[in-house]
């Protein structure tokens, strides 16, 4: 069996009365692209802050290439390519400073790799980090967390901000990481983007871990929001089957969760005089709320 | 040595910004100040006579000696230069956390003690090279306008300046590791020195040795210096004591707590 690239072991963090973390343990193999979902708040940013040794667990630990993330932060980082959630560079530095900065931290030379990134992301190096855009400055995190080609990539909502064009191009570098071996631990609170990217996914809530499922069970049970609008009113007992949860119905408009054969559904759908129907992803938090509670 | 690169890089201008103020400061007030006791008996007789001096460690017997009047005015630098010291490691320990930058720094592989260690690095340069520039100018001065002074009594009273702008750096970095978000760091800096003067003013006109102990500028006493040719050692190894407290304490408090982050 292969050796964990993460390792957390009942992992606690708490700040007080203020709630952190509570008893997190899994494991995220190598090569493995590692999907970490929750709602805001749910302790991701903690977890991940934990890791990357700039937090001392409350109980419990954690271990990344077999080395403990509080005793051996610096030695770990050499590895890891981290992309925090918020921006956090130098504004009176130009990119390419701020760039060549990370990669002296990391004593490597990559001039070619930072050009490379900077152009297939469209990042102008030239300019000021506190002249940049939100998106620009998530594009300046990305190529620092990728320049140094580390074995293990953790990246906390590394999207936020990104135009649709720019988030493709993102997720095809990292597909490209990953197919050298890179391992990736990614989180998000978008559950598309998750699905789209990762083997497996550990759902979290409130700081406590919910579920950990490879895509395929995660795919299984699609959860879908179907809102529809009817010509006549349906009766109260039209979706009474196995699957449905959370039924609104406000006259001639229902919505509801629904989560089993697609089939099944769409037998009982197509039996009703629709005028409008919206079958949507439904949001972490309606999910969290609706199947975990 | 990458850590303390681009601390040097991103504080150089303020460096020398001090150090110049610091030199042409001086260099412009030794003149000024010297001037004013060529006619002693024009001093008026209540600031001549009153506790004032004392208060900052020169009698008015002294202050008509060579060197006199240069203790007088070094006492006053040393206020600037407990303020530069203070701000400047404070900044240094502070910005990471209120600009928002210590989650990049601190998920680097040069660790935490490297990063302790560039910083403080780049606070001993700053200190020297204001230091240098404000040692040079008085000397320049006091050679051009009142020659003939013992060199080694001038070497320990202008020696008092980088020493006070050390300890007030050690106690910006034990500050700035301990309270990370501090927003004003100038406002700390510039209230703490002042608070060392006082306590040194008011220790010195009550008489009280205990409460020296409290302030940096109790340490470095001219009329000592002139009398003793040395500070005095009780005071100067408290002073070593201090200073290896804070550094100490310092990087304890960094390798241990959580990094705090910008809310």
């Amino acid at each position: 069996m292969k050796q964990a690239v993460i390792m957390l072991d009942g992992l606690t963090k708490s700040y007080g009365k203020h709630r952190g973390i509570e008893n997190l343990t899994y494991s995220v193999l190598p090569g493995e692209i590692f999907g970490f979902i929750g709602p805001n708040g749910a302790g991701k940013t903690t977890t991940i802050r934990t890791l990357m040794g700039l937090l001392k667990p409350t109980s419990g630990n954690a271990t990344i290439f077999g080395l403990d993330c509080t005793q051996h932060a610096a030695e770990i980082a050499k590895n890891v390519g981290y992309l925090p959630s918020e921006n956090c560079y130098y504004n009176n530095l130009k990119v390419k400073e701020q760039l060549q900065y990370t990669a002296d931290l990391y004593g490597v030379n990559c001039h070619d790799r930072i050009e490379e990134l900077a152009e297939r992301l469209n990042l102008d190096l030239s300019r000021k980090i506190g002249d940049l855009s939100l998106g620009n400055k998530k594009k300046v995190g990305i190529v620092s967390a990728l320049l140094p080609s580390p074995k293990l990539l953790i990246l906390d909502e590394p999207t936020s901000g990104l135009d649709p064009l720019v988030q493709q191009t993102f997720y095809e570098i990292l597909r490209e990481e990953n197919s050298r071996g890179t391992t990736i631990l990614f989180s998000s609170h978008v559950l598309s983007e998750v699905q789209k990217l990762c083997d497996r996914v550990c759902i979290l809530r409130e700081g406590r871990l919910i579920a950990i499922q490879s895509m395929k069970e995660l795919r299984e049970n699609g959860y879908k929001k179907i809102s529809l609008s009817t010509e006549e009113p349906v009766p109260a007992q039209f979706f009474d089957i196995p699957g449905i949860a959370n039924l609104e119905q406000n006259q001639n408009s229902i919505s509801f969760m629904f989560n089993g054969n697609v089939m099944t559904i769409m037998e009982k759908l197509h039996k009703l005089p629709l005028v409008d129907i919206l079958i949507e992803e439904p949001s972490l938090e309606e999910i969290f709320l609706h199947y975990y509670e | 040595m990458t850590v303390f690169h681009y601390e040097w890089k991103r504080s150089r201008k303020y460096i020398l910004i001090w150090g110049l103020s610091l030199a042409v400061c001086i260099f412009s007030m030794i003149p000024v100040y010297y001037s004013m006791i060529e006619t002693p008996e024009l001093l008026p007789k209540n600031f001549a006579e009153g506790g004032f001096f004392e208060t900052v460690g020169i009698s008015l017997a002294l202050l008509l000696e060579p060197l006199g009047m240069y203790g007088f005015l070094n006492a006053f630098f040393a206020l600037a230069g407990g303020i530069f010291g203070m701000h400047f490691a404070l900044s240094l320990f502070t910005k990471e956390c209120t600009e928002n930058t210590a989650e990049y720094l601190f998920t680097k592989p040069c660790g935490r003690i490297q990063i302790y260690k560039g910083k403080v690095l780049c606070l001993l340069v700053g200190t020297c090279i204001t230091s240098a520039a404000y040692i040079l100018a008085s000397f320049i001065a006091m050679i051009v306008y009142e020659s003939g002074f013992s060199m080694l009594e001038f070497i320990l009273l202008a020696g008092s300046f980088p020493l006070v702008t050390l300890i007030f750096g050690g106690m910006g970095v034990l500050l700035g590791c301990w309270h990370p978000n501090n927003r004003s760091p100038l406002l700390t800096a510039s209230l703490a020195v002042f608070m060392g003067y006082c306590i040194t003013a008011f220790s010195r006109t009550i008489g009280s040795r205990i409460i020296s102990y409290l302030s940096p500028f109790s340490f470095f006493h001219p009329a000592h210096i002139h009398e003793n040719s040395f500070y005095e050692w009780d005071y100067f190894l408290w002073y070593v004591l201090l200073l290896t407290v804070f550094f100490f304490l310092s990087r304890k408090i960094l390798m241990k707590k959580d990094i705090k982050l910008a809310v």
